[in-house]
C-alpha cells in the first residue's frame, strides 16, 4: 500500500510541475485520503493562495514553491499511518453528526389573512391573503412598477393600517395584543427611500443599538460586530454626505441588523446598487437568515428578479394590487408542459422566428431586443442551443426561465 | 516513463473517485447557497475554499458567521481576526505599507483563518 501511495505522490509532484493549479488540487484530495491531520491540508491551501495572489503569467509556479509542496507530499507518505486517519475521520464524523442536531427554529414570524387597503382618489385597491414568513426564510415579492408592493410591506411592517384583514407575529406577539410600541422594536423596516442621518456611522449604531436596550460593552460589541461582519470597517467616521447609494443602503442594513432583529422587511434594497455589491448584499442577507444563533425571517422587495429569486426560499409575485403566494422557489413551475427560453441574437425577430421552422410547434414573442420561445418540454434548453448553432444562429444572450417567476409576466402570452 | 506516469495519475484518479462517497462534502469546495447551517464540514470546506482562492475577504465574513454558530457567547476572535484585516486594506489603500508587507499580513490572516477553524473543531465535543 505504502508503495502505491509514494508512486501517486511521485506522479503528483509531476503534475504540479506540469499544471499547478491542478496538481495542487489533487495533492489537497491526496492530503484528505492520507494525511493524518488537517495541518497538511491547510499547508496546501495555503500554498494555493500563495499561487492566487502571485498569480504569474501562464500560471506557473514558483521554484520554491515547488519545493514547498514537492516537501508536503512527500511527508504525507513518510507520515502515512491508517490508524490515525481511521481516529481522524471518525473524529469529523461525530463532529458533523453533533452539529447536525442543532436546527432554525422554523418559527411562523408574520401571518396575514385576507388584507385589504383601498385609497379612494386613486381607486387602487391591494388585496393579500394566506401569507406567512418564517424564520431562518426569505421571501422574495416581485411585480411591476406601482402594482402595490411599498404598501404591501409597509402594511406588514405596521406602518399603515388595512381597512380589512389582520397581520399576526404570532413570535412577537403570541397573545395578539398588538402593543405597537413594543411589535416595532421588533420588526426591522428599510424604505427605499432611506432617511438622512446625522453623524458617524459608528454614532448611529450605537445609537441604534441602545435604543433596542443593548448597552454598555454588549453595545460595543453589538456595533462592532455588524461592522464586521457587514465589511464597513473602512467607512464608520464617514457622514451621510460622504456615502455612495451603495453604502448608505448598507448602513442602512448595519443599522436594522445591529440589534438583531427576528423580522426585517426590505423594500427595493437592490435599486441602488451595482452588480457587485447586489450580489454581496444578497449572499449576506442569505447568510445572516439561515444563521444558526440569530436567524431572522427576511421580506425583500425588488425588481431585480434574477438575483433576489436565487435567494429566495419562497416568492410572492404582485399583479395590480393582489398578491399571489407563489409558495417555494425549488418547486416553482415544476408541473408545467413547457419550457421557456429568453434570449437576444443578431437576427431580426421576422428573421429568428423563420430560422426556428424546424423546430414544430413552438411560440415566440419579443419584448424589445429580447426574443422569447416557448417550447414543449420535449425541446430542453441545450436541445435549443445545439439547434441554434446548427442553424448557424448566434446567441448573445441566453437564459432558461422555465422555472422562473419571470414566466408569470408573460403568463398571458404563454 | 511518461506512460507509468500517466497510469499513476489514472490510478489517482480512480482512487480519489473511489473514495468520493465518503468524503464528498471534502472534495470540493462548497459556496454558501448550497450549504445547510448545521453542516459544520461543509461550512469549514466553504471557508477553505475562500482561503485557497485568496478571497480573504469572505473568508473573514464567514468565519465570523463559523464562530456565531457555533462558538461561545463571548468569544469574538473572529471578529478581532476581521478588524485585523480590515486594518491591512486601510493601510493597504493609504499606501501606508509596502506590497511585501501586505502579502505577509494577509498571509498571516490566511493563516490565522485556517488555524481557528482548525482549533475550533477540536475544541467541540466529539463524543
Amino acid at each position: 500500500m505504502i508503495e502505491q501511495i509514494r508512486n501517486q505522490a511521485d506522479a503528483l509532484k509531476t503534475v504540479i510541475g506540469q499544471q499547478p493549479k491542478h496538481g495542487m488540487d489533487l495533492l489537497l484530495d491526496f492530503a484528505r485520503l492520507y494525511g493524518v491531520d488537517e495541518d497538511v491540508e491547510n499547508e496546501i491551501l495555503l500554498c494555493q493562495y500563495e499561487l492566487n495572489v502571485t498569480n504569474t503569467e501562464g500560471g506557473g509556479i514558483s521554484d520554491a514553491l515547488k519545493i514547498k509542496l514537492d516537501g508536503i507530499a512527500d511527508a504525507i507518505v513518510e507520515n502515512y499511518d491508517p490508524a490515525k486517519i481511521e481516529i481522524r475521520v471518525q473524529k469529523e464524523q461525530i463532529l458533523a453528526d453533533n452539529v447536525r442536531q442543532k436546527r432554525i427554529r422554523n418559527d411562523v414570524v408574520l401571518s396575514a389573512n385576507n388584507i385589504v387597503k383601498k385609497y379612494r382618489k386613486s381607486k387602487f385597491q391591494l388585496k393579500a391573503d394566506n401569507i406567512e414568513l418564517r424564520l431562518g426564510e426569505i421571501t422574495g415579492l416581485v411585480g411591476e412598477n406601482a402594482t402595490g408592493k411599498s404598501t404591501l410591506l409597509k402594511i406588514l411592517a405596521g406602518e399603515i393600517v388595512p381597512q380589512l384583514g389582520e397581520v399576526n407575529y404570532p413570535l412577537f406577539d403570541p397573545k395578539n395584543q398588538k402593543n405597537w410600541t413594543d411589535l416595532k422594536m421588533r420588526i426591522a423596516y428599510v424604505p427605499q427611500e432611506l432617511t438622512k442621518w446625522e453623524g458617524s456611522l459608528l454614532e448611529n449604531l450605537a445609537f441604534e443599538a441602545a435604543r433596542h436596550g443593548i448597552k454598555g460593552n454588549k453595545n460595543k460589541v453589538a456595533v462592532e460586530y455588524i461592522i464586521q461582519r457587514l465589511g464597513l470597517a473602512l467607512h464608520t467616521d464617514k457622514s451621510w454626505a460622504e456615502l455612495s447609494g451603495g453604502y448608505k443602503l448598507r448602513f442602512a442594513l448595519a443599522k436594522a441588523l445591529v440589534w438583531h432583529p427576528q423580522l426585517l422587511i426590505l423594500d427595493e434594497p437592490l435599486a441602488y446598487l451595482d452588480i457587485k455589491a447586489q450580489n454581496i448584499v444578497l449572499s449576506d442577507l442569505r447568510n445572516l437568515a439561515k444563521s444558526l444563533k440569530n436567524h431572522l425571517a427576511i421580506l425583500i422587495s425588488s425588481q431585480h428578479l434574477h438575483e433576489t429569486e436565487s435567494v429566495a426560499d419562497q416568492m410572492w409575485f404582485m399583479r395590480e394590487g393582489v398578491l399571489e403566494n407563489l409558495g417555494s422557489t425549488n418547486d416553482f413551475n415544476n408541473n408545467r408542459d413547457y419550457n421557456l427560453f429568453e434570449l437576444s441574437c443578431a437576427l431580426p425577430f421576422s428573421s429568428f422566428h423563420q430560422e426556428l421552422n424546424d423546430l414544430g410547434r413552438i411560440k415566440t414573442w419579443a419584448n424589445d431586443e429580447i426574443y422569447f420561445i416557448k417550447t414543449p418540454l420535449s425541446i430542453s434548453a441545450d436541445n435549443f442551443i445545439d439547434y441554434c448553432q446548427s442553424k448557424k444562429i448566434k446567441l448573445l444572450y441566453f437564459r432558461d426561465i422555465s422555472q422562473s417567476v419571470k414566466t408569470k409576466f408573460y403568463d398571458t402570452l404563454i | 516513463m511518461f506512460f507509468e506516469i500517466i497510469l499513476c495519475v489514472l490510478n489517482l484518479f480512480y482512487l480519489i473517485c473511489s473514495e468520493v462517497n465518503k468524503y464528498c462534502c471534502l472534495t470540493k469546495y462548497l459556496f454558501s447557497n448550497l450549504i445547510e447551517a448545521n453542516d459544520i464540514l461543509s461550512r469549514k470546506s466553504e471557508i477553505k475554499g475562500y482561503v485557497a482562492t485568496a478571497k480573504l475577504d469572505l473568508a473573514v465574513k464567514r468565519c465570523i458567521d463559523f464562530y456565531q454558530d457555533f462558538g461561545i457567547d463571548d468569544d469574538d476572535d473572529a471578529v478581532l481576526l476581521s478588524m485585523r484585516f480590515h486594518e491591512i486594506i486601510k493601510n493597504e489603500k493609504m499606501g501606508m505599507w509596502t506590497e511585501d508587507v501586505v502579502i505577509t499580513r494577509k498571509t498571516q490572516i490566511a493563516m490565522s483563518i485556517l488555524t481557528m477553524i482548525k482549533d475550533f473543531s477540536n475544541l467541540q465535543p466529539t463524543a
